[in-house]
């Protein structure tokens, strides 16, 4: 039985499947008008109003340069919901209740009086709707922005609340990229220090929010098999691949900027390479998981530049043909500089020296246009002694693989070798196969869905903390600076490709191939 | 009910000594048409066994269905039981077997019906009970009311690590809650879900919702009054007050009030409890029934989706309200099912306005899917606590309206 005079706790929350509750909130989206807000932003909110129903007080302030309304912002909210909502169609009753709580503050987000405005509409909301000072304020615009925002939040007062002893709380999002290099996501951070302490900073990479990057930590710690193997002794090398099938899609602008190894590498990958490598923590909470990933990096070999050739490729696509059409080369791309040094491609080779991982090496590589979508970490273990095989070609075999698919076809597979049924003894690889989507007959939600509630509960384990940031910035640009001094050629490989053949040389040369995915 | 599309191969008849040799080679045969077809690779996994007891032939075809939804879902054998009075089917078990495929990943997990005759129903836990995979949990699902003390149910019940019920399928109201917390209370080695529970998970949530908010948790210390409606057909029909009895159970256990004085004054369609709340607080409740809303057995609203049927089932909460007071000031919390029977508003005064919010409720009534009982592990304690006192609230001889 509870104790009601003991703690303001909620006891009829007990025993509850949504046993964290999200305090009534505003979230301020600046670039309410722009893709990330409509594609998945509003629709991740509508689905858990739906879903996990937020606090009737819950409320919405879209920030945009572009002259709407209040009920203009709804009308554009509900056909982006209409569009793209797992749970669509809208259901009428829903929306008119969560409508409500959606408004709309025109500004640029430069302009020193659009944060005046904003202040008084979140005061406004505060007063009628109850939300009681708590605002969680998402940065989804182009980066060049960020350094604004965060500063004008701050000189205009809007964000000065947690600060300063008044009821509520402020938090602030920031989409990756975190700064293109070292320097400037010091800078940035720099700038949000001002008027935001780390534990309200929460960076995001949805790479975290996915039911299958979470179930990293839960296969390795929650399971009694695979910790006492995940190490040097039993395992030979580790793979992370992050392959996409399609090309630029009208990115080329932004992509000419970042490359492969700034917007896949530096933030997606090395949280797949740190959730794999780290050390059991001692809690799930959010320093304590965010310390050993942080360890992890700070184990990883400083690359010097004379390995650099060695260990990295970097290449672009040239054109082709793909699924029976005519693509452009990547220099051929509209927005593309024809002599453009931008990778497409990037494969790499790192190792960790700490006691668990000396001598493995962990082998990375993500590109455009190759052969199909696929992300996976693939642990390969050591091969067994064949002797005992001996003429049954078992010393062809494959070592046995536990690969962790994150997308698509999301699940874990062990690879193992059996015996062919029949009076001979031959050998033969079979996989055992997990399938989210056959276990559990469940739609996983989305991972912006996750993190936004994550967010508004205070919950930042899934969050990239700055010291993360930084030191998967610092091995990006030691990479980046060898590039740039041309020590590196520019490798091409054909669309519809698994990269380059330098990528293969760069594994084969230790007696390794990549996976066929 | 949300499912994987797919099918089941005709089913195979088997006599019962063989069924585990005819799945093995019905896993061989979908192995081979795999290959052959270029299908996915077949995999023979199975996470769990369901036990059903799906009643006569003629519910057998509706709860058939409904398993091999789940067995689409989640790979695992399901055994399914069917039998009746007065019926014989030449041979005591009349065994037939068959796979359940889904159109994405193929076979996905296997069906064992055994039809028993009447003679053989006392038999029934002798063959079913060696068909539960060793090392798995097993489930017994009880569609339909189930003989409370009979000695099939007790067997199959200590065979399983799970029972599920239904206790808006009593045909006596709520004499089920208080016939399952007789089996609860008897049986401590295994756990319980009751779907009616699961149903009211979003009436909870939305309740719990309001207290969530600092400014009125207090008002949870204070509440005087409470009234639960209920669900109920035409007025000549008995009314289900289960689910109600449910609520009044959670609220009262969670809050830690205590019965006081007669245990429940009025008509069963119009019931009246008098609690004491921890500070000596009264708190009237009142569980009625509101009459004429259409009503269609609970598998089949599942089934079908309450969305193509505008329709709940027996019992189901209409609304919630509540009234309290804190430091002097009066608090209204209400939630309730709107016209469309899909659909349930908040609506919060306590000194001032609350937004009010509608939500989805089938959205929000995952948890009331048979798949999403087969997740549960261990006893439930939240449940186990309200249906005590549920149970405590009906103990008194059922009087007929």
């Amino acid at each position: 039985m509870i104790d009601m005079a003991s703690s303001a706790v909620n006891p009829l929350r007990a025993g509850m499947r949504t046993a964290r509750t999200v305090e009534p909130v505003t979230v301020v989206i600046f670039g309410a008008t722009g893709d990330l807000t409509h594609r998945k932003l509003l629709p991740a909110l509508y689905n858990l109003a739906v879903e996990q129903p937020l606090p009737p007080q819950f409320s919405i302030v879209g920030v945009a340069r572009r002259p709407f309304s209040h009920e203009e912002f709804r009308a554009q909210a509900l056909e982006a919901v209409n569009t793209y909502s797992r749970m669509r169609p809208v259901s009428p009753s829903v929306w008119e209740t969560f409508s409500q709580g959606l408004f709309y503050c025109q500004s640029q987000f430069g302009d020193v009086h659009g944060y005046e405005r904003l202040g008084e509409l979140l005061d406004q909301i505060d007063r009628e709707r109850g939300t009681g000072g708590n605002r969680i304020f998402y940065l989804a615009t182009p980066p060049s922005f960020y350094p604004t925002i965060a500063d004008l939040l701050t000189l205009s007062g809007v964000s000065r609340r947690s600060r300063e002893g008044e009821p509520g709380w402020s938090r602030v999002v920031i989409e990756k990229p975190f700064g293109h290099d070292l320097e400037s996501a010091q800078a940035l951070n720099g700038e949000l220090s001002k008027g935001f302490r780390e534990s309200q900073i929460y960076r995001i990479d949805h790479y975290l929010g996915k039911e299958t990057v979470q179930n990293i930590m839960v296969l390795r710690f929650g399971n009694g098999i695979f910790e006492p193997i995940w190490n040097r002794q039993y395992i030979d090398h580790v793979e992370i691949t992050v392959a996409e099938a399609l090309g630029l899609e009208g990115r080329g602008d932004y992509y000419e900027e970042a490359g492969a190894i700034r917007d896949i590498l530096q933030n997606h990958m090395m949280q797949l390479l740190t959730l794999t490598a780290m050390e059991p923590p001692a809690t799930f909470g959010a320093d304590s998981v965010r310390d050993e990933k942080v360890k992890a990096l700070r184990a990883i070999t400083p690359l010097i530049e004379s390995e650099i050739a060695q260990d990295t490729v970097r290449a672009q696509y040239g054109p082709g043909l793909v699924d029976g059409k005519r693509v452009p080369g990547y220099t051929q791309e509209e927005g593309v500089h024809p002599d453009s040094l931008t990778e497409t491609y990037v494969a790499l080779k790192l190792n960790i020296e700490n006691w668990r991982w000396a001598g493995v090496p962990f082998y990375l590589r993500t590109g455009k246009r190759l052969t199909k979508r696929v992300t996976e970490i693939a642990i390969q273990f050591k091969r067994p002694p064949y002797l005992l095989f001996h003429g049954t070609g078992a010393d062809q075999m494959e070592p046995n693989v536990l690969s962790m698919r994150i997308q698509p076809n999301e699940g874990i597979s062990l690879r193992f070798n059996a015996k062919v049924p029949g009076q001979e003894m031959r050998l033969q690889s079979v996989n055992m196969d997990f399938l989210y989507g056959s276990a559990f007959g469940k739609e996983p939600p989305e991972a912006y869905e996750r993190l936004l509630l994550d967010c508004m509960l205070g919950d930042a384990t899934l969050f990239t903390r700055i010291d993360e940031t930084l030191l998967a910035w610092k091995l990006v640009d030691t990479i980046i600076k060898a590039w740039r001094e041309n020590n590196v050629p520019m490798a091409s490989y054909e669309p519809g490709a698994w990269g380059p053949p330098e990528a293969d040389a760069l594994i084969e040369r230790e007696g390794r191939t990549w996976r066929r995915l | 009910m949300n499912g994987a599309q797919g099918s089941t191969t005709p089913m195979r008849a088997v006599g019962a000594a063989n069924v585990e040799q005819e799945l093995t080679i019905l896993w061989r045969e979908a192995a081979s048409n795999a290959l052959v077809n270029g299908g996915a690779v077949v995999a023979r996994n199975s996470v769990l066994t369901l036990v059903v007891y799906a009643g006569g032939e003629d519910s057998a075809p509706r709860i058939q269905r409904e398993v091999e939804s789940v067995t689409r879902q989640v790979p695992s054998r399901a055994v399914i039981i069917v039998s009746e009075m007065g019926r014989s089917y030449g041979t005591p078990f009349d065994v037939s077997v068959g796979l359940a495929h889904r159109d994405d990943v193929g076979a996905q997990g296997e069906q064992i019906l055994i039809r028993a005759s009447e003679d053989a129903i006392p038999h029934l836990p002798g063959a079913v009970l060696p068909l539960i995979l060793s090392g798995l949990p097993a489930f017994l699902w009880w569609a339909g009311e189930p003989p409370w003390r009979s000695e099939l149910l007790e067997a199959l019940v200590d065979g399983c690590d799970r029972m599920i019920v239904d206790t808006s399928e009593a045909e006596r109201g709520t004499q089920g809650l208080s016939a399952l917390y007789d089996l609860v209370r008897r049986k401590k080695a295994s756990a319980f879900s009751d779907l009616n529970w699961a149903r009211l998970a979003p009436w909870r949530e939305l309740t719990a919702q309001f207290f969530d908010d600092r400014q009125l948790t207090p008002y949870l210390e204070g509440i005087d009054r409470v009234t639960i409606e209920y669900a109920a057909g035409e007025e000549d029909q008995p009314a289900n007050a289960a689910q109600g009895h449910l609520f009044a159970g959670w609220l009262a256990s969670r809050l830690g009030w205590r019965p006081f004085g007669a245990m429940g004054r009025g008509m069963d369609s119009a019931r009246q409890y008098t609690f004491v709340g921890p500070h000596g607080k009264h708190i009237a409740l009142e569980i009625n029934a509101r009459f004429g809303v259409p009503l269609r057995r609970w598998l089949d609203v599942a089934v079908d989706g309450s969305a193509a049927y505008s329709a709940v089932g027996p019992g189901a909460l209409m609304s919630v309200y509540l009234h309290a007071t804190a430091q002097g000031q009066a608090g209204s919390f209400a939630v309730a099912r709107e016209a469309d029977l899909e659909h349930a508003s908040t609506l919060c005064q306590a000194g001032t306005a609350y937004p009010s919010q509608t939500v989805s409720l089938p959205a929000l009534g995952d948890a009331a899917r048979l798949v999403d009982q087969l997740q549960q592990q261990g006893h439930d304690a939240i449940f186990e606590e309200a249906l005590t006192m549920a149970a405590q609230l009906t103990g008194a001889p059922d009087r007929r309206r």
